[in-house]
């Protein structure tokens, strides 16, 4: 087996087998790490550079930093008796394999949620596109904890999520962080500035319009629910326009947008039942993208079943006297 | 970089346009300015922002960006050489981004509705709405300056152009209803900070004549009140 040489304090280095090459994440500021082979016979170098902006030293387990920006190269060279992985400089970056060692890490990360929220299942789908374990906190309106009072003083809303006692405020940004913070795949954001700024520009969008117009159709009654059942169509219109053919608004994978959006496919059955309408008759693109995004565990495990979220909208009405 | 890889629809009254400028400027880039009438909406505007057909919108290699915000980060993530605007730690990108989106959420609407409704009592909520914000941009300031000079630290960063951009506008209603918002006794970091940013040479020249703007409120008010009496 291969031993490893440190050049300075470092996290100790899983043995690094013949066949089953694992890289462990370390994040660790300005530090090159070398490991080399003792058998020299099969010649292999494994270089891991690890570059962050940041360093924070954790006891045992792994360490993390905000904001990680690593490159791992891994160049294989075949040996001379010709190793079965054959030669080629290949670029790995940690996959979902590593999660289990992140879940481990993560011990102090918690959710503050209100389950029928459609921003606080978008931090919950994020969550478990990463495979990030976290304590989900219920909050209760009526009576807000002390915890969402503290670490959210400016809204006093759900979603927030608080990383080592640090809290993150607003979905999206919340969002944008945990891709940025485990940025192993899957990305949620591309990697191209110009489609990162189209992602945004609709997240944006989808924030400053459904809720607001959606509220309109199942709270409303007469000639305002009328006007909101209008223009929520016009909306969804315009988001399904953007859609396309694409299999998801992130192009062949499920992305930023996707994950903004698809929380509210769990309020569409008390849309159409307090609207009277159909969305599937106006927009069948995007109710097939919305079962197509459930067939994805990360969305189906954070989407409350459309019948439980009615109920909930049909108490909630019951109580503001908005029937 | 060429002029013509790089083109804005602007108005040189929006605080939105400033913003973009204010950050084309920290990258030193080149571009094709193109002023907006907005009555009518041009052929360019309707074209490249179909949705909100709102300026600004920065066109590079005739694709179009909207919204000022996202626009930013575009551009800071785009020419990433030159000086950042984002603060490179993730957790400070989050609070930055926060901040910019509360001050989006609560300074001009508050600011629009001073300038559209009638009478004094009316306006008295949204002043209030104005101070709570700068007593909580001045705690922000101390979050994220972290004793330097600017909300990004050494330099005007992501924040400074965010809430910055709105100087010219804030001075309007301070002079036009006389009640001053930035002051001494409830925001001295931010009162400093203010002279700061508008000396940094990216803003130089960038916030416009409070009288002009004065004048092209009168203009807006009469806009505005008139969309709500159709409603």
């Amino acid at each position: 087996m291969y031993g490893y040489q440190k050049k300075k304090q470092a996290t100790p280095f899983k043995h690094l087998g013949s066949n089953d090459l694992k890289c462990e994440m370390a994040c660790q500021a300005n530090e090159e790490i070398e490991i080399r082979e003792n058998e020299y016979n099969l010649q292999r170098r494994i270089e891991i550079r690890v570059a962050a902006s940041e360093s924070e030293r954790s006891d045992e387990l792994l360490q993390r930093k905000s904001k990680c920006s690593m490159q791992i190269e891994i160049g294989i060279l075949v040996s001379e008796r010709g190793e079965e992985n054959g030669g080629s400089e290949e670029e790995e970056e940690p996959v979902a394999s590593e999660k289990t060692e992140m879940q481990m890490a993560e011990s102090n990360l918690v959710l503050l949620d209100f389950w029928p929220s459609s921003y606080g299942m978008r931090v919950k789908i994020a969550l478990a596109e990463k495979g990030v374990s976290y304590e989900c906190k219920q909050e209760d309106f009526q009576a807000k904890s002390s915890l969402l009072l503290e670490m959210n003083p400016v809204h006093q809303m759900i979603p927030v999520l608080i990383r080592n006692g640090k809290p993150i405020c607003e979905s999206l940004n919340i969002v944008e962080f945990i891709d940025e913070a485990w940025n192993h795949k899957p990305s949620l954001l591309p990697s191209d500035p110009y489609k990162r700024s189209q992602a945004r520009f609709w997240g944006d969008y989808i924030d400053k319009n459904v809720y607001s117009i959606g509220k309109r159709v199942w709270t409303g009654k007469g000639k305002e629910q009328e006007l909101g059942k209008k223009q929520f169509i016009e909306c969804l219109k315009i988001l399904e326009e953007e859609l396309g053919d694409k299999p998801y608004f992130g192009g062949e994978n499920f992305g930023y947008v996707d994950v903004a959006l698809v929380p509210f496919t769990s309020w569409f059955y008390t849309y159409e039942t307090c609207g009277n309408l159909s969305i599937e008759a106006e927009c069948p693109k995007l109710v097939a993208w919305a079962k197509r995004c459930m067939e994805k565990d990360s969305v189906a495990k954070s989407l409350p079943h459309p019948h439980k979220i009615y109920d909930f909208a049909m108490q909630y009405k019951q109580s503001h006297g908005l029937e | 970089m060429g002029k013509s890889e790089l083109k804005l629809i602007a108005k040189w009254s929006s605080p939105y346009v400033m913003r973009v400028r204010i950050a084309l400027n920290i990258k030193s880039l080149e571009y094709e300015h193109f002023e907006e009438t907005l009555n009518p909406k041009s052929d360019l505007l309707l074209e490249s922002n179909p949705v909100y057909a709102k300026v600004p919108v920065l066109i590079h290699h005739g694709k179009p960006i909207c919204e000022s915000l996202v626009i930013v980060e575009y551009i800071d993530e785009t020419w990433s050489s030159g000086p950042s605007i984002l603060p490179s730690d993730a957790y400070d990108r989050a609070v930055a981004r926060f901040w910019a989106s509360y001050i989006d959420q609560k300074w001009f609407p508050s600011m629009k509705s001073i300038i559209t409704v009638v009478e004094e009592e009316e306006r008295k909520p949204y002043f209030e709405v104005m101070e709570e914000v700068v007593e909580k941009v001045e705690g922000a300031l101390e979050e994220c300056s972290k004793r330097k000079p600017f909300f990004g630290g050494d330099r005007i960063g992501f924040l400074d152009i965010a809430f910055g951009s709105f100087l010219g506008w804030l001075s309007v209603i301070e002079h036009v209803y006389g009640r001053k918002l930035l002051i001494e006794e409830k925001a001295p970091k931010l009162v400093k900070w203010a002279e700061r940013f508008a000396a940094d040479p990216a803003v130089k020249g960038l916030i416009p004549e409070t009288d002009k703007l004065v004048e092209i409120s009168k203009s807006l008010q009469i806009k505005w009140r008139a969309a709500i009496s159709k409603k």
